[in-house]
């Protein structure tokens, strides 16, 4: 876990605008950006294509500068940096590409040492023991002379990170770096960023589309759509309970089970309970069938991590006598519980809302939380 | 005998020119044409120093360079050579409009090995807070260079041709041999020789630099 009094944070955006002029026409790529990202920590950046993700990491990398509002890095604001300044806050900032980016022309070694070399500040000995140290570190002692086109693409995201990190950044840029590898690969080049992120202290900004890759190792998450952030917040909050449509619709891509089969409008109540961590291992839902003589039935669910906390969050049909009573205990117990008249559809389209209602009637009156799919609310 | 008549010396001294020419030529045509295909490319739309003005510029006098025909090139720059080199013939006399004749077409080439390159390559630089001339003598140009070597290959042998026909302005070499004797003399085992001469000429030329490519290709 991480250290959660972060004094400021080392990244952070005060309303930024950012602006294109393309054809004489101004066209607006962020709007409004207000984004705080504490030291240490692994935060996600989540967005479909032309969201406005790569914009905003352009931003952070000093690549593009902001049409209006406020930037600072290390406390440091950005309008004030200069150009021979940027090249070394560019150089204290690591940056992994989806497509790896080595150059082809120079072995493992080589590319590792070439921003140390561009930097100019360490001796050939120093640059040596740093160079090497790294390649130990990404597990690429075996492959040190050879060049990119001999390796896999995990070994050559592995070539990326030890790149990334040679001039001893405080933060690490990932641009969609495991979306070129297949599953296996994306899970140990995951491994390896967390381990870096707790080793070093890190501060890591993951930019993604996956949110299976939020899920796995971010500690928190900002949803970005249509240039601006729609959400944002812990990624066990935003990835059990989304808000907006968009958080909604990345987090079903993953989930292909949420809609409920036809017969859950047969239960007099649905619910969803979210169980956390401990609770994900008490006998909860039995004990609510033996005490207060409610059945259940599991209506949908998922079950699984965020890092390393455990949850389960099921859909669950209620009927019994003292459902309130129940919902109370359970309630005191840490489970947190919304009423569901209406299971989202699996695909967000709006469109599809309409046709897949299945209206349960609750007896606490319903107040939407969001209009679309405004069939959960708390109780 | 064919070949009887052969003087075998003055070919000798013909292949000899042919090698000064063609060394000589190709050693500024590289000195000039890869900056200015490096700056060609640098200036290009979505590149490091992207300058319309000086690209259109710069691409259009390069193609006025290449759109005249080096047979008249070689006459037209006579008074330039006397200039530079006291002579407007022999080898030395033909180094200028050799040089001036393919730089353009070498800088073209340049400009076409650098687009080659992954732009990953520049992006990382520039992330990783690299000067621009770090980012052209430490990446560009060494992931270009298999392109570059192909495209100085190119150009060896479009500059053996050249030297054949500066030949015909008294530049001398093997293609001197050829107008002089198997043409206008009707020897015609003095052509086939110099065909010959050629053909292995532009052979190895070939080979060596596909070899250089392949050696540097990894």
């Amino acid at each position: 876990m991480q250290p959660k009094d972060q004094s400021t944070p080392v990244i952070r955006f005060k309303q930024v605008n950012k602006d294109y002029i393309v054809n004489g026409k101004k066209i607006k790529a962020l709007s409004n950006i207000d984004l705080d990202i504490p030291a240490g920590e692994i935060f996600g950046i989540i967005g479909r294509s032309g969201a406005g993700k790569s914009t905003l990491l352009k931003l952070i990398n000093l690549l593009e500068y902001p049409s209006s509002g406020l930037i600072s890095i290390n406390g440091v604001s950005t309008a004030t940096v200069y150009k021979g300044n940027l090249r070394h806050l560019r150089q204290k900032t690591g940056m992994v590409f989806q497509h790896f980016n080595l150059l082809n022309a120079k072995t493992v070694w080589q590319n590792i040492a070439f921003p140390l070399q561009i930097a100019g500040q360490l001796k050939q000995q120093a640059i040596n023991q740093r160079v090497n140290q790294l390649i130990a570190r990404v597990g690429l002692s075996e492959h040190t002379h050879k060049y990119p086109r001999q390796l896999s693409g995990g070994q050559k995201q592995r070539v990326g990170i030890a790149r990334a990190l040679a001039c001893q950044p405080s933060i690490l840029i990932c641009d969609e770096a495991t979306s070129a590898l297949d599953p296996e690969t994306t899970h140990s080049i995951l491994k390896l960023l967390a381990e870096l992120n707790q080793e070093l202290g890190l501060t890591i900004v993951l930019i993604t589309h996956e949110m299976d890759i939020v899920r796995q190792i971010c500690h928190q998450v900002a949803v970005v759509d249509k240039g601006s952030i729609v959400e944002t917040g812990k990624v066990e909050q935003v990835f059990l309970h989304p808000q907006h449509p968009s958080t909604y619709s990345l987090v079903s891509e993953l989930e292909q089970h949420l809609a409920p089969p036809l017969e859950s409008h047969l239960a007099e109540s649905i619910y969803r309970f979210t169980f956390l961590g401990k609770l994900t291992h008490q006998p909860l839902l039995s004990e609510l069938a033996r005490r207060f003589g409610i059945d259940y039935y599991i209506v949908a669910g998922r079950i699984g991590t965020i890092r390393n906390l455990s949850y389960a969050q099921l859909t669950i049909g209620l009927s019994g006598e003292s459902i309130q009573t129940a919902l109370q205990y359970l309630r005191e117990q840490g489970v947190h519980i919304e009423a569901v008249n209406q299971v989202p559809p699996i695909i967000s389209h709006p469109n599809s809302v309409s046709s897949s209602q299945h209206t349960t009637t609750t007896t606490t009156t319903t107040t939407s939380t969001f209009p679309v799919y405004g069939g959960v609310y708390a109780v | 005998m064919l070949f009887d008549k052969v003087d075998w010396q003055q070919i000798g001294q013909a292949v000899l020119d042919t090698l000064a020419m063609l060394g000589g030529s190709l050693f500024f045509t590289v000195l000039f044409g890869l900056p200015l295909g490096t700056l060609l490319f640098l200036t290009s739309k979505n590149q490091l120093l992207e300058q319309r003005f000086a690209y259109s510029t710069l691409s259009f006098l390069l193609n006025i360079l290449r759109s005249i025909p080096f047979i008249i090139l070689l006459i037209l720059l006579m008074p330039l050579t006397t200039l530079l080199m006291g002579v407007s013939l022999g080898v030395r006399g033909v180094i200028p409009p050799l040089v001036i004749g393919t730089t353009a077409f070498f800088a073209r080439l340049v400009e076409t090995a650098l687009r080659e390159v992954d732009r990953g390559a520049t992006d990382a630089s520039v992330a990783r807070g690299a000067s621009i001339p770090q980012i052209v003598f430490r990446a560009l140009l060494p992931e270009a260079l298999p392109g570059i070597i192909a495209a100085i290959t190119i150009t060896a042998v479009v500059l053996v041709d050249y030297t054949a026909m500066s030949g015909a302005i008294g530049g001398g070499g093997i293609g001197d041999l050829a107008i002089r004797y198997g043409y206008q003399r009707f020897q015609t085992e003095i052509m086939i020789i110099t065909v010959l001469l050629l053909i292995v000429l532009v052979q190895i030329l070939q080979a060596s630099g596909n070899r250089l490519v392949a050696h540097f290709t990894h």
